[in-house]
């Protein structure tokens, strides 16, 4: 049985195995609700999302922010001191620059360049504001919301299945998938790269709208050979798409943080050749 | 744990892929969209309904024996390299309940507007798989944007709500 919707910008789509039809809806029900909820909280779009409220608060602000939030901006410190700091969720003001978010007219003047800098997490789903920031999570919260929909679905009886929200996907309960990885310059062509089973996946390539804007989404210092594209696959859709920046930035300097995440990368380069960390 | 099998002779060579898939009917989203109801009217909405229409939308009206419990609207949008089916449950309040993929395919762009190509999708069973070249569900990169089906979803609010609003549901 399958199902999509529109959400995180994207079409979201929950296949699942043996399941009648009565509990696949309501199963597909309850993880779609539980996308929309991840949705609302962390769209920087959204002038009453969570990342919106951090935009607009003050030096020494205490907030109160849904769970979720709480529990991606956990992840995205843990990536962001792992990684040096190449996993960076203070992009937002890049991204502004860019014209790939929308400028917030509510928002405090950013400060802060990390997020341990911008915020301290508090019991009881609060955080404090250290320095005003301009966080935007974009580079995780999508693969957090399929591991938060495989949850969901589990929770309901799902044994088997896959939550796919283009291209951030994950395979749970023995389901077995084929996995194309986009070619950047051509991006209706796709190519098979790995079959995958009880793994996440995740890519970051080239804009496919503007493909002259190039890695306009990746924010940090480039190396040399920069990458098309990079796929990450991981036990977690979160850290598979965190740790695709990390690839993105760091090349073979990831490798360790990627083998303590049990995650491995395929990195698509112009020329067309392809590596594997 | 998980398994990862890496397939071999991966090059950026491979042949032309079409993605395509088909998730559900018009009949399977209005069932979603209004589990109450005990039957659904066919009706169709005369493009004059929205400016920008050239088209009649198909609609079902959810009915629970006499009450009117909302609307179901098919509508499709052609996006740069996609072409997607979708449908929008509006609750007789006027109230958005669902948003619905029906079906989603890309290519190199023309095919797609053809009627011919468009035909393909009608009636097809939810369960059987298009074979358009290969149903693949699982492409991962550079994300297709759903702006499309949000300005449609947009459209068909404030369109059902003027029939609304002057009587006509």
């Amino acid at each position: 049985m399958r199902r999509a919707k529109p959400w995180l910008g994207t079409l979201v789509s929950i296949d699942v195995d043996g399941v009648d039809e009565a509990r696949f809806t309501e199963a597909s029900d309850r993880a779609f609700a539980r996308i929309a909820a991840i949705h609302a909280a962390m769209s920087f779009h959204e002038a009453s999302s969570d990342l919106r409220a951090m935009a607009r608060a003050r030096t020494g602000d205490t907030l109160p922010l849904h769970a979720e939030t709480c529990a991606v901006l956990q992840l995205a410190l843990a990536f962001e001191t792992q990684s040096g700091g190449a996993f960076n969720a203070c992009c937002a003001v890049t991204l502004v620059a860019r014209s790939l978010l929308p400028a917030p007219d509510d928002a405090s003047p950013p400060q802060a360049s990390t997020l341990a800098e911008a915020i301290e997490l508090l019991p009881d789903d609060r955080v404090r504001v250290l320095r005003p920031a301009w966080i935007d999570l974009g580079g995780i919260a999508k693969g957090y919301a399929v591991d938060a929909a495989v949850e969901e679905l589990q929770r309901a009886g799902v044994q088997a299945g896959l939550v796919n929200a283009g291209g951030d996907l994950r395979a749970f309960g023995g389901h077995r998938t084929t996995v194309h990885v986009r070619d950047p310059r051509s991006p209706t062509l796709a190519l098979p790269v790995a079959e995958l089973q009880d793994l996440a996946c995740a890519t970051s390539a080239w804009s496919l709208t503007s493909p002259a804007s190039r890695a306009a989404h990746v924010v940090g210092t480039l190396g040399d050979n920069v990458p098309m594209s990079v796929t990450v696959f991981a036990p977690s859709c979160a850290a598979a798409d965190a740790l695709t920046k990390v690839v993105w930035l760091r090349g073979e300097a990831a490798v360790d943080l990627m083998r303590a995440h049990n995650a491995h990368a395929l990195v698509l380069h112009e020329d067309g050749s392809a590596h594997r960390l | 744990m998980g398994t990862l099998r890496w397939l071999s002779g991966a090059a950026l060579a491979a042949p032309a892929l079409v993605q395509a898939a088909q998730y559900a009917t018009l009949d399977e989203a209005a069932r979603r969209s209004f589990p109450d109801a005990t039957a659904f009217r066919e009706q169709l909405v005369p493009a004059s309904a929205d400016e920008h229409r050239a088209a009649p939308w198909r609609m079902l009206v959810a009915l629970k024996g006499e009450q009117v419990l909302g609307v179901v609207v098919a509508d499709a949008v052609v996006g740069k390299f996609e072409l997607i089916d979708y449908a929008v449950g509006i609750g007789h309040d006027g109230k958005l309940r669902n948003v619905e993929v029906l079906a989603y395919r890309e290519s190199h762009g023309y095919e797609i507007k053809l009627p011919a190509w468009r035909a393909q999708f009608v009636g097809k069973d939810a369960h059987s798989a298009l074979r358009v070249g290969e149903d693949i569900a699982n492409v991962s990169g550079a994300t297709l944007s759903c702006t499309h089906v949000t300005d449609g979803v947009r459209r068909i609010v404030a369109m059902v709500e003027r029939l609304r609003t002057s009587g006509r549901l």
